[in-house]
């Protein structure tokens, strides 16, 4: 069980996941994973040694920022929120994803 | 730029960053393992299914953190942490390098301290240094000395210029602090009012001075006090301002205390401000001081002014220039050129060329001290380099690239080179001011505390000598293929290493050049001690006699010097004499001369003296042709000459009834007599002088010479010149003290040369240490096959120390010939004393020769002990 995210989902991927995960508001890492899970219908299942990998680069570009808080069963932990620079980086990044998304289809559809 | 920010920021809290990640991730963990319960899992079920899910949260938070350190810093962590492990194993190697490198950075870094402090840091204790410049002139005579300004020039300037906030004029004077009956003497600065305002100079108490306390005819005379002075005088007693002080019989009220930190230009801690208007009243008989402030021909004083914002340098040397030139046409003077400078201690200052010059010479021995440190260590890293060609073998052929383990070793030498810094950085925190209270006393003329600029230049010096020393060795060691260097067969590597012997001819050289020059110095000072001063040294004494400088004038002077003779020849002493300037006393007068029949065009200047009848029989010089002065020479235009000056113009003992031009090229004199060469003015070499009667004697009371043939002379004089005048003190000096003194003064430079080549020699033998046991290690399997074939003991040594004998005595030559050529520059301190002088370098040969079998004798013994069965089974 656990299947991660595919390794050949297309990289930077699980960056535009998460980013667009925390557009809904702070969450924590189990959040995140427990969302994109859920909405993805158990396709995604993201596992923390990619998650929290890609929170870190996250953090090192600044694109989110970290503050720590009380959970839903009352334990430390660490909320993620999307700073402005995550946003731009986001509808960035939506776009190139939909450019790229259109253009495979295109090429799947080419016959 | 921000995303390098955080990370040097996360670099710092990485153990708080790293336990965060883990709480994350442990809080992930039990969130699944409690999801997994709610789907109906057992609570051990779950357990084990989240922790299996998890994997290692080790290697989780692990992964998540190599985000942030860059790979490379973390490698080069590792490779400093193998560097200090190796470092640590072996103790003696790494003492023996951190104190080796650590004593020739120390002497490097603590020259810089001077340097900097002497050429670069402006004075200390004030606000805004940049800003303060001095105006000087630039002195034409005096090979592009500068000069400070007269006070009227000052005066154009200063109401004229707009460049400046302000300009300030000071003048030093030597004056009397009463204390009671006694006065003593201390240096004061007679400045203008803005003085401190201009240098921005802060007051530890009270205050400067204002406007118009340097006005003459100001009610009240005011003083500020040095920090020291009021501290070593008054017991730092803060009731001292507003309180009276008496200089030289004036009463001045204390205003205020300068800061600490402000020692003047001279950086003398003894030292009085007092108001420059005050200079006619300090020294009433001193014509030159009642008129200097109104003339503007009379030099000088020391200008210094504050920019403004506006100004610069060159702008505001351009307007000075356009100021001081129509001063000086209006008042009938040709122009001179001025020159901005800053405030640091060699700038401008007489001599402050040369000064340079003998650091430069200085940091140039040191830098090849720093060399043959560098060599010696480059040479054992070279030694362990080959004891470790196999361990670099078994990575080169594991596929670790050869710039990755250059890199490594590098990073050893860099360890090295760090600590060795800080060793040297505690030395040259403590090195100057040891020299420097030698040589200046308590004076501190420039700063000399170690700031950023030592810091990086000590850091510089680490990185380019670890650079030298380990970058070589590195590349060669990585050099060897893996083949050879798997069969162990280390012997292949050693046969051709010519850097090793480079390396080790390099030092025996440069210790021999050191040791050389620090011989011949030492000899030259043995050299000087024989010298024959050609005067009589023992039996005569000097005696310099103190009088209130301001009751005495020209005639009083006079009348000081004739009554006293009368009174020493009542008393029964006849061999004394008067002279303006005492034997030994490094003080010279020049006048000019020329010949009948010679243009004022081809006059020169020569030495002068001015002695009474008497002198020459007090110091047994010998008249060798005419006669003595007598009374009634006094105001007549008679001299003596010495044997030097007579036979360059008057060769042939024609001297005596000669006439020439003297006393400025004017005055006709007449040669009365010819006296033995003497060295009265210094041990230099001897110049032409002339003698003439005592006429005026300068501007003090002369001193007295005499012949100490009684024990009683010294006590009897001294009570006689009391009689005299009860104000007068003398202090009697033996001249043979003097020239001890001298001695003593010339020993600095051979004690300073022969501590830095015994440093180097020091070095040396460590070195050749270094090699002589690498030999031994590298061959330790050939020995043994020679000792198993019959070889005893000498065939061992010869062949231990026959490897770099070459290297050896390449050294030797290269040093020798370096050494004699040091000589030729050093020829002018050797008083006489051949270049070639063979005990010198027959010393030096022997202390080499010396060194050369303690250094094979530690290895040799080794080698001697090598067992023949061990040894084959080496492999």
């Amino acid at each position: 069980m656990g299947k991660d995210v595919p390794p050949d989902l297309l990289p930077g991927t699980l960056d535009l996941l998460i980013l667009k995960t925390l557009l809904r508001g702070p969450m924590h890492g189990y959040g995140i994973a427990q969302h994109l899970k859920t909405v993805s219908e158990d396709v995604l299942q993201v596992g923390e040694s990619s998650l929290y990998p890609a929170l870190q680069r996250l953090l090192l570009s600044g694109c989110v920022k970290g503050e720590w808080g009380a959970s839903e069963n009352n334990r430390r932990a660490r909320f993620y929120t999307l700073t402005a620079a995550g946003r731009k980086r986001l509808s960035a990044e939506r776009e190139e994803f939909d450019r790229l998304i259109l253009a495979i289809h295109k090429v799947l559809a080419t016959s | 730029m921000r995303a390098l920010f955080r990370r040097i920021s996360y670099w710092f809290r990485a153990r708080r960053e790293a336990a965060a990640l883990r709480e994350e991730i442990e809080f992930h963990r039990s969130m699944t393992q409690a999801q997994m319960e709610r789907d109906g899992f057992t609570p051990d079920e779950a357990r084990f299914a989240a922790r299996r899910q998890m994997g290692n949260v080790a290697i989780a938070s692990e992964d998540a953190s190599a985000v942030w350190i860059w790979p490379w810093l973390q490698s080069v962590r590792q490779d400093a942490a193998y560097a200090l492990r190796s470092l640590w194993r072996q103790p003696g190697f790494t003492l023996v390098s951190l104190s080796v490198l650590g004593i020739a950075i120390g002497l490097n870094t603590g020259l810089f301290t001077v340097v900097a402090g002497a050429a670069f840091r402006p004075m200390s204790g004030l606000t805004d240094p940049s800003r303060v410049v001095t105006v000087s002139s630039v002195n034409v005579l005096g090979r592009g000395g500068l000069l400070g300004l007269s006070f009227p020039e000052y005066q154009s300037l200063t109401s004229a210029a707009t460049s400046f906030e302000g300009l300030a004029a000071a003048r030093p004077l030597s004056v009397r602090l009463e204390e009671g009956p006694v006065g003593r003497s201390i240096s004061a600065y007679l400045v203008t009012a803005n003085y401190f305002d201009v240098l921005g100079v802060r007051m530890e108490l009270g205050r400067g001075f204002q406007p118009g306390e340097d006005r003459r005819g100001s009610a009240q005379a005011v003083a500020v006090l040095a920090y020291q002075v009021w501290k070593s005088r008054y017991g730092a007693d803060p009731t001292i301002v507003g309180r009276q002080i008496r200089v030289n019989n004036i009463p001045f009220t204390v205003v205020g205390i300068a800061s600490r930190q402000f020692v003047g230009p001279e950086g003398s801690p003894n030292r009085i401000w007092l108001p420059i208007s005050m200079l006619p009243l300090l020294r009433p008989n001193d014509p030159f001081a009642t008129t200097m402030l109104d003339r503007p021909q009379d030099c000088c004083v020391t200008v210094t002014g504050r920019l403004t914002p506006a100004a610069t340098r060159d702008s505001a040397r351009a307007e000075v220039q356009v100021l001081s030139t129509r001063f000086r046409s209006s008042v009938g003077m040709t122009e001179h050129s001025l020159a901005i400078g800053g405030t640091q201690f060699l700038s401008g200052r007489r001599g402050g060329g040369e000064a340079l010059a003998i650091l430069g010479v200085l940091s140039l021995g040191l830098t090849l001290v720093l060399l043959i440190a560098c060599a010696n260590v480059g040479n054992l890293l070279l030694a362990r380099a080959a004891a470790r060609v196999n361990e670099i073998g078994v990575r080169l052929s594991l596929g670790a690239g050869r710039a990755r383990i250059v890199r490594q070793l590098l990073t050893e030498g860099f360890v090295l080179a760090i600590g060795a810094s800080v060793v040297g950085l505690f030395l040259s925190m403590w090195l100057p001011p040891l020299v420097l209270s030698v040589v200046a006393g308590t004076a501190r003329p420039f700063d000399i505390s170690l700031d950023g600029w030592v810091l990086v230049y000590a850091l510089a010096v680490a990185v380019l000598s670890c650079l030298a020393f380990a970058l070589a060795p590195a590349l060669h060691a990585t050099k060897c293929d893996i083949a050879t260097a798997l069969k162990h067969d280390a012997a292949m590597l050693q046969s051709r290493f010519p850097l090793r012997s480079t390396l080790l001819a390099v030092q025996v050289a440069v210790s021999v050049v050191l040791l050389t020059s620090a011989a011949l110095l030492l000899r030259g000072v043995a050299q000087a001690r024989l010298l024959d001063p050609g005067f009589a040294m023992d039996g005569v004494a000097v005696a310099t006699i103190d009088v209130p400088e301001e009751s005495y004038d020209v005639a009083r002077r006079r009348a000081f010097v004739t009554e006293t003779t009368t009174e020493l020849k009542r008393a029964g002493i006849v061999r004394f004499g008067f002279a303006s300037n005492e034997p030994l006393g490094n003080e010279t007068s020049m006048t000019g001369m020329r010949l009948q029949g010679e243009s004022p065009a081809q006059a020169r200047t020569v030495e002068f003296i001015n002695v009474s009848p008497g002198y020459f029989d007090a110091l047994s010089i010998p008249i060798v042709a005419g006669r003595d002065f007598i009374d009634a020479d006094e105001g007549r235009s008679v001299v003596i000459v010495n044997q030097t000056m007579a036979r360059r113009y008057w060769p042939g003992d024609t001297a005596v009834g000669q006439v020439f031009f003297g006393g400025g090229n004017r005055q006709l004199m007449q040669i009365v007599g010819v006296v033995a060469d003497a060295h009265v003015a210094s041990m230099e070499e001897i110049e032409p002088v002339l003698f003439l009667p005592p006429g005026d004697m300068s501007q003090r009371v002369p001193r007295l010479l005499f012949s100490t043939d009684e024990p009683s002379t010294s006590a009897t004089i001294a009570a006689i010149v009391e009689r005299v005048d009860g104000r007068a003190r003398v202090d009697v000096t033996p001249l043979r003290d003097r020239f001890e003194n001298w001695l003593g003064d010339l020993r600095l430079a051979p004690l300073v040369a022969s501590a830095i080549g015994v440093f180097a020699l020091g070095v040396a033998v460590v070195g050749m240490l270094g090699v002589f046991s690498y030999i031994v290690r590298q061959r330790t399997r050939e020995i043994g096959i020679r000792m198993a074939l019959g070889a005893g003991a000498g065939d061992v040594l010869r062949l231990v120390l026959a490897s770099s004998s070459r290297a050896v005595l390449a050294g030797l030559a290269v040093g020798g010939l370096g050494g004699f050529a040091a000589s030729q520059v050093l020829r002018s301190s050797l008083y006489g004393l051949s270049p070639l002088d063979p005990i010198a370098y027959g010393g030096v040969l022997l202390l080499l020769a010396l060194a050369a079998c303690l250094a094979s004798y530690i290895p040799a013994r080794r080698a001697l002990r090598i067992d023949p069965v061990r040894a084959l089974r080496y492999e």
